[in-house]
């Protein structure tokens, strides 16, 4: 038993040193980094440097919000981010893959595997190109499609009250939400 | 009665290594196909949207059944007291584990994202047969193992009993389970029977001591080792008693089947008018896994070596196509959806499916058995499992030398 | 509640045709349009109500729009291409007499496919739906054993140009998905009833079934219906009237 335990130890102590000199050895390497192509957006949904970090955490929560409860945000949505992220791959279509591709570039860096595109479009929705150009409908700011509950007329007010799946109770929660997708 | 010596085998003839390597390229080879499937996906075997399940899981399910049937000899000797075979109590716990090795493998290299097995691992419907399986296979590890070190530790003999019984019903428990991965499907006719659970525990008898006879008997002959005829005689009358009961319970089935209205198309169509399947049924099932071993194993014809090895042989073959006109004959028989009508579509509804099975899927089904005998002749080699001896003399608690063995005690048959 | 301005136009407008009709449906239209931060809940149950008679003969426009709509292509293997509709014919066994309608998944309020599937990939949403999440399905196609309508179909090989309604690929397993992205936008219908309206067939109904004022539910209230495989007690999402 005791040695078992000093094994793991070992163990333990070789796999702290390794993922601390790992850094280095990154730096090291003589593979270039990847050159990240601009977006289309001014801004990203969240702080770059979060992003970068953590975006898996971000559109997996996304994921599972979207798949289970049908709740599709505009703000974190994986639809999101190819419309603005997608660049002219070298065949001509607009792609986040692709050797200089957003999604790809980077990944092939890291070495990996992006699972999202063996089933996912990885190309952004028609008419998404013409919303992004136009900066008022910048995908950030999102909000503004939307119509807060609070600026409907009162027959429709009514109306939603009345009906059986709406209530208005929902405007707090809305309002933040909305406060959240009017951008950064 | 003598004390029982174990060894390891010394594992550096020539034929061992070819042995490890025929099993290793068998090995490399199914690991070969399973890849290529899933990269070019499941279109390259012959599986489709009718017949969902076909070869691998054929040999999947035949090596899980199997299994917990191998630990069948451990456990009369543990269980039920049996001392006559408690010296081949460990090979029996080695096979099992090896057994469902060799079958799980299969299984999971044959799912359609076997990349996602920590997904399988992580992720629980509790609801699910299926899933509740995951854990009575790794279990079944973890008990069998715990029961093999029992036996190997001097110290912990005193437990051997303990473990056997709960890797008994462990066992018991699996199988069970196994079966019911086809019990829950209440839309298929085939498979809408709870005969189903109870008779793959009789198969997983008579399949896993076809497949521990088939490793014993080469094994001994091999290492030079003695193998009386006292232990042969009793597994080979005991073999004749799996099958005959295999047999019942697969008529039993049937006539159950026939009394019900509503299977009657299936039952024609296993049975008479199945193409394919109607062969593979009568005889492979029947006539090769069931009446010829049957002869084989309950009369003197069947008492040479030569024999005892064909007569396993055939149940093995039997096996796999019983399960192979349970799976996919139960799957090419078109699903009922509208009861009394003749039914048409683009999506072959109404429509017999003649499942042809690819090379890749044969390859990764049989690299199953090869997963299954590389560990078993690894293991062999580096832990103690067989005993020095299994000479009547050594082993035969009322050696009166004259091999006498043409009865099966109440004790074993009970074992069933 | 917030409502997409062009989903809240479209509303007004059937609320206004509608109106004329009946008073009452206008909320309904309304309540079917949830907004997008909004969970799908018990409240509603989806469902379709397919009409046998006004099925017609030959015509395959819900399984065309299906197809289009969800991007599935035809890879030229018709034993393995994925199917989520399909037009089937039965013939009584006594009488010869035929009748043509289209199957798809029936969004079992007790679906097999989801008690069997082992990593809950299978599953049915609040409002009735039942889906695959193709993110954890390891492609063991237990479901597809399990189904008892077929309505599911493996996906044997690599799929590439997927719409962006359904992503779609390689190892798992899908059906029908009674059209959630347009559920989920408040389009309030199916593609595969829509094209059926456009055929002027009328066949396909989809709505609310636990909103009585439903169109949907006030059709099944009026005349009968049934359920395919009612004995399995699935009580199914998708009902059928005139199936005989
Ligand atoms: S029809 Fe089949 S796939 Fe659809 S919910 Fe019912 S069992 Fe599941
Ligand atoms: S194929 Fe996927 S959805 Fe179907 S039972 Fe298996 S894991 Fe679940
Ligand atoms: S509801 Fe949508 S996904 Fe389902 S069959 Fe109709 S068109 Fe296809």
């Amino acid at each position: 038993m005791t040695h078992l335990l000093a094994m793991a130890q070992r163990l333990a102590g070789a796999l702290i040193i390794t993922v601390l000199l790992s850094p280095l050895v990154i730096a090291d390497s003589s593979v270039p980094k990847p050159e990240i192509p601009k977006a289309k957006g001014d801004q990203c949904v969240e702080d770059t440097d979060y992003m970068r970090r953590n975006h898996m955490v971000t559109i997996l929560h996304q994921r599972d919000e979207t798949m289970r409860s049908g709740i599709r945000t505009k703000k974190h949505s994986l639809k999101n981010c190819i419309n603005c992220h997608a660049t002219k791959t070298e065949s001509g279509k607009l792609s986040v893959l692709g050797d200089k591709g957003f999604c790809q570039s980077c990944h092939t860096y890291a070495s990996v595997t992006v699972d999202c595109f063996s089933c996912h479009s990885s190309t952004p929705e028609k008419n998404a190109d013409l919303n992004l150009k136009a900066s008022k409908n910048n995908p950030h700011q999102a909000g503004l499609t939307y119509k807060r509950a609070t600026d409907l007329s009162k027959k429709d007010k009514k109306a939603l009250s009345q009906s059986v799946s709406v209530t208005i109770t929902e405007t707090k929660n809305n309002k933040a939400a909305d406060n959240s997708r009017s951008g950064q | 009665m003598k004390a029982i010596h174990y060894s390891v085998i010394p594992g550096n003839s020539f034929g061992y290594i070819l042995l490890l390597g025929i099993l290793g390229a068998l090995t490399t080879v199914g690991m070969g196909a399973a890849y290529y499937m899933e990269h070019n996906g499941h279109i390259v075997t012959g599986m489709n949207n009718q017949i969902v399940w076909g070869i691998p899981h054929v040999f999947a399910v035949f090596l899980i059944v199997a299994a917990s049937g191998a630990l069948n000899v451990a456990s009369i000797a543990s269980v039920f007291g049996r001392s006559l075979y408690k010296p081949l109590a460990r090979l029996s716990a080695l096979l099992a584990i090896a057994l469902l090795a060799g079958g799980l493998a299969v299984l999971v290299l044959d799912l359609g994202r076997p990349d996602r097995l920590i997904v399988a691992m992580t992720y629980y419907n509790f609801r699910s047969i299926f899933a509740w399986n995951i854990y009575l296979y790794t279990g079944f590890f973890v008990v069998v193992g715990v029961y093999l070190w029992m036996m190997f530790e001097r110290r912990m003999n005193q437990f051997t009993k303990i473990a056997g019984f709960s890797a008994f019903i462990w066992r018991l428990t699996l199988t069970t389970g196994t079966g019911s991965i086809f019990g829950f499907l209440v839309a298929r006719q085939a498979y809408d029977a709870a005969l189903m659970a109870p008779m793959f525990i009789i198969m997983s008898f008579a399949f896993g001591l076809a497949m521990f006879l088939l490793v014993l008997i080469p094994t001994y002959a091999w290492t030079h080792r003695d193998l009386g005829d006292v232990v042969l005689e009793r597994l080979r009358k005991l073999l004749g008693i799996f099958v005959a009961s295999v047999l019942y319970f697969v008529l039993v089935y049937h006539l159950t089947n026939l009394y019900i209205t509503e299977h009657h198309g299936v039952e024609r169509f296993i049975l008479l008018d199945g193409g394919v399947y109607t062969q593979v049924f009568w005889i492979g099932q029947m006539l090769i896994g069931g009446l010829i071993p049957l002869l084989l194993c309950l009369t003197p014809l069947g008492r040479p070596r030569p024999m005892i090895l064909l007569a396993s042989t055939l149940i093995v073959i039997g096996g796999i196509a019983q399960i192979y006109v349970i799976i996919v004959g139960g799957q090419a028989y078109p699903i009922e959806i509208f009861p009394g009508k003749e039914v048409t579509s683009s999506f072959f509804d109404g429509f017999t499916t003649i499942y042809q099975p690819s090379i890749p899927e044969i390859l990764l089904g049989l690299s199953g058995i090869g997963i299954t005998l590389l560990i078993t002749t690894f293991a062999i080699k580096v832990l103690p499992f067989l005993p020095n001896s299994l000479a009547d003399k050594d082993v035969d608690p009322d050696f009166t030398g004259q091999v006498d063995a043409t009865s099966v005690s109440p004790t074993e048959s009970a074992a069933v | 509640m917030s409502i997409g301005r062009r989903d809240f136009l479209k509303a007004g407008a059937i609320a206004t045709t509608a109106t004329a009709l009946a008073p009452g449906i206008n909320l309904i239209e309304l309540a079917a349009a949830r907004s997008p931060e909004q969970a799908a809940s018990a409240v509603n149950r989806w469902g379709l109500l397919i009409d046998v008679n006004k099925c017609a003969k030959g015509c395959t426009a819900c399984v065309d729009a299906c197809r289009k709509e969800n991007g599935i292509s035809d890879e030229g293997s018709p034993t393995t291409d994925a199917q989520w509709i399909r037009k089937v014919t039965t013939k009584d066994k006594a009488t010869g007499y035929e009748q043509a309608f289209p199957v798809m998944c029936q969004h079992c309020e007790h679906p097999p496919c989801v008690d069997v599937c082992p990593t809950g990939a299978s599953f049915k949403r609040k409002d009735g739906i039942v889906l695959v999440d193709k993110h954890i399905c390891i492609g063991c196609r237990y479901c597809m054993m399990a189904c008892p309508y077929k309505a599911r179909s493996f996906i044997h090989e690599e799929i590439t140009d997927q719409s962006h309604n359904a992503p779609r690929g390689k190892g798992t397993v899908e059906s029908c998905t009674l059209c959630v992205h347009k559920i989920d936008r408040g389009d309030g219908s199916t593609a595969c009833a829509d094209a059926c309206v456009d055929e002027n067939h009328k066949a396909i109904i989809f709505g609310d079934l636990k909103d009585p004022r439903s169109e949907i539910s006030r059709q099944l209230k009026a005349q009968p219906s049934s359920q395919i495989r009612a004995d399995l007690n699935l009580n199914t999402g998708v009902r059928y009237r005139g199936l005989s």
